[in-house]
């Protein structure tokens, strides 16, 4: 279970350095930048969960505040019974991860990629390869596994990031854009995982942009659009909320209405940009 | 302990499959230990050169050497060897049978007698350099019996000789050969202390700045693992690597100092295998501080290439003390022993020179590499997982 309680996160916006002098007022709070804008959820297990939004709309953000490396402006992430700001390794525990960036280490191969995250997550011996070896089979890398990672194609990186992150057979996945790039055979190996992991009673959750894989493989869906969650709950859900009978509509209909509802609620950024600079982080 | 030997195994793997960097870092001491041989060699070459045409007499060949006597006398008394030699000289010369000549004209007798300007001729070959010492020697001498007859000409004329000389310039040269020697053996601090700092650079770089380039840092930071461990493992790995070039290259060094004959420098140089032991505990602490160093330069650098820049201007740091020790190879205190980079060079100085060297003096030189390495070590470690090293913002 995974629990995210009025989570906000506020990035002080690069400035462009003014002369300022020192009785002249402060005047570029508005510039900050609200990534994330009190958003609750409770991701259960056994569910798989679908983070739709925009470029930019904060799902990276999100994901960074769950897995500890941003910190939260405001709010807390709960994972089980792990706050993940005062227990920060204990929460990594149960989590895999597949963040934006799925860089390899060239010298090593597939193998020995995954070994190595399985064994910084404690995993050894026996336990670690029967693990390793039913990823491989899993994902169909059968024929790069003992292959240095030097040259693999997009598909190939993905596959071994996407084994590496869940080695460890984590109680929580997080996975950004997990078949972005993927040919059809890949794609399909990974929903297939996807229902593996599922079915083992795991909580999943993951942020695409593509309106099929999400509406397939989702029970439930979360749509995010300025920071803000714009409707939560299953696929019929979505589809009323937005006024349609596809998905694709569905949101870009949501998405549409936020935007034009949006310039921006000031009170509140004002309120946060003030009240919270000193916990910002740049 | 258990996460710290997961992460120093992979990358020692890592490190040893990047065989482009580690022939690039074996070359370090090859490079250095050939620069610090030739120059010996050149030294030393010099020094026996100089040695040579000190101990016998310039010779001096000179054609129509009749028509001066005055001139001839000053020459041999101030030591030069005065042949007479035929009126082919010149040729002789162009034909590389004599290496130089002075020419004095017929006429000279009648010019000096009337006080006339008389025109010697010095013939050489500018290109041979093994001239230029005696030359100028020569020139020298018929420059001051010039300087003199002139003298005594406006003396006798009632003029004061000094109204033609407005300034009057006195060589005073200090630079001899043991100092050339000592200049060589001054650099050989400085060659063990870069090779201590710089070695290791571009695996530091690789292993920090290069999780960031190839997009592997967020998912390293993604496990639970603590940030000191992730540091500690990745620095053990550039320091045993700094170590073995530094074994490599006393190895060569003690090898070079076996055969190179530096004695004919003036130097009483007497390293022995516990000298360099000893000089390579210095050299351990310089290289535990240096690739800490390297960890926290490496940390701000966005890519590998970014990280070598920064890497160059680190060059710089050791530099300082090494540069200010060798051009003022007199000046010590005993505050320098505190200064990192300065206190380990006077350590290795007295090493190699045999001063007297105590235990308290490593213990000092230990101590301030310990804790200024750790000191930086834990400056890395705190800046890993800081939104703004993984994501350059945040």
């Amino acid at each position: 279970m995974i629990r995210v309680e009025q989570l906000s996160k506020v990035f002080a916006a690069r400035q462009t350095k003014k002369v300022q002098l020192p009785f002249a007022s402060k005047t570029n709070d508005s510039s900050d930048i609200v990534a994330l804008n009190n958003v609750s959820f409770t991701l259960n297990d056994g569910e798989i969960t679908g983070l739709l939004g925009l470029n930019g709309a904060g799902k990276s953000t999100l994901m960074r505040l769950i897995y500890g490396l941003l910190q939260p402006t405001s709010g807390e992430v709960w994972v089980d019974n792990f706050s993940v700001s005062q227990h920060a390794n204990q929460a990594r525990q149960q989590l895999g991860v597949l963040p934006d960036d799925t860089g390899l280490y060239k010298r090593l191969t597939a193998r020995e990629n995954i070994r190595y995250f399985g064994e910084l997550q404690g995993l050894a011996g026996v336990a670690l390869e029967q693990s390793i070896e039913q990823l491989i089979r899993w994902l169909g890398m059968e024929s790069i596994a003992d292959r240095r990672a030097e040259g693999f194609s997009l598909g190939e990186r993905m596959k071994t990031a996407l084994a590496r992150s869940i080695v460890h057979q984590p109680r929580h996945v997080l996975l950004d854009e997990p078949t972005n790039g993927l040919d059809v055979i890949t794609t399909r190996a990974v929903r297939r995982l996807l229902h593996e992991l599922k079915s083992d009673g795991r909580c999943v959750i993951f942020s695409s942009h593509l309106m099929h894989e999400v509406s397939g493989l989702c029970d439930r869906i979360i749509v995010i659009a300025h920071g803000e969650i714009l409707v939560d709950g299953n696929l019929a859900a979505i589809n009323d909320a937005g006024q349609a009978n596809n998905l694709e509509d569905a949101f870009v209909n949501l998405v549409t209405q936020a935007m034009s509802r949006q310039e921006p609620p000031h009170e509140y950024k004002k309120a946060l940009a003030n009240g919270q600079k000193g916990v910002s982080h740049e | 302990m258990n996460k710290l030997m997961v992460v120093f195994a992979k990358e020692w793997r890592d490190a040893w499959r990047d065989k482009k960097s580690l022939r690039m870092m074996l070359l370090m001491p090859v490079y250095f230990v050939t620069v610090f041989v030739a120059s010996s060699l050149f030294a030393i070459h010099m020094s026996n050169q100089s040695r040579a045409t000190n101990a016998e007499p310039i010779k001096l060949s000179v054609v129509g050497a009749d028509e001066l006597p005055s001139l001839i006398d000053w020459l041999q008394e101030r030591g030069l060897k005065v042949e007479p030699v035929g009126d082919d000289a010149y040729q002789r010369v162009e034909q590389a049978k004599l290496d130089y000549a002075l020419i004095i004209p017929k006429d000279a007798a009648e010019k000096f007698a009337t006080g006339e300007s008389i025109e010697l001729a010095l013939v050489f070959d500018v290109t041979n350099n093994k001239l230029h010492g005696s030359l100028n020697f020569v020139r020298q001498q018929i420059w001051s019996w010039n300087a003199r007859m002139g003298a005594l000409r406006l003396l006798s004329r009632g003029i004061a000789p000094a109204i033609v000389n407005p300034v009057v310039i006195r060589d005073l040269n200090i630079a001899s050969d043991e100092k050339m020697g000592f200049f060589v053996m001054m650099g050989l601090p400085l060659i063990l202390i870069l090779t201590a700092f710089m070695s290791g650079a571009g695996f530091a770089a690789d292993m920090v700045a290069g999780e960031r380039e190839r997009r592997s840092l967020e998912s390293l930071l993604i496990t639970p693992v603590k940030s000191s461990v992730f540091i500690a493992g990745k620095w053990l790995n550039t320091f045993l690597l700094t170590l073995l070039v530094l074994v490599v290259e006393i190895i060569l060094l003690a090898v070079a100092f076996a055969y190179v004959p530096f004695n004919d420098l003036g130097l009483r140089v007497n390293v022995t295998l516990l000298d360099w032991v000893a000089i390579f505990l210095v050299l351990v602490s310089v290289a535990f501080m240096a690739t800490g160093l390297q960890f926290l330069i490496s940390i701000f650098a966005r890519s590998f290439k970014d990280a070598q820049t920064y890497m160059g201007l680190m060059i710089f740091i050791p530099m300082v003390p090494l540069f200010y020790t060798m051009f003022n190879s007199g000046a010590y205190a005993d505050w320098f022993r505190w200064v990192p980079i300065l206190g380990h060079q006077v350590l290795i100085k007295d090493l190699l020179l045999g001063g007297d060297v105590y235990f308290l003096q490593f213990a000092q030189i230990w101590f301030v590499s310990l804790l200024s390495g750790i000191g930086v070590l834990w400056l890395t470690a705190q800046q890993l997982r800081k939104p703004s090293i993984v994501y350059n913002a945040g």
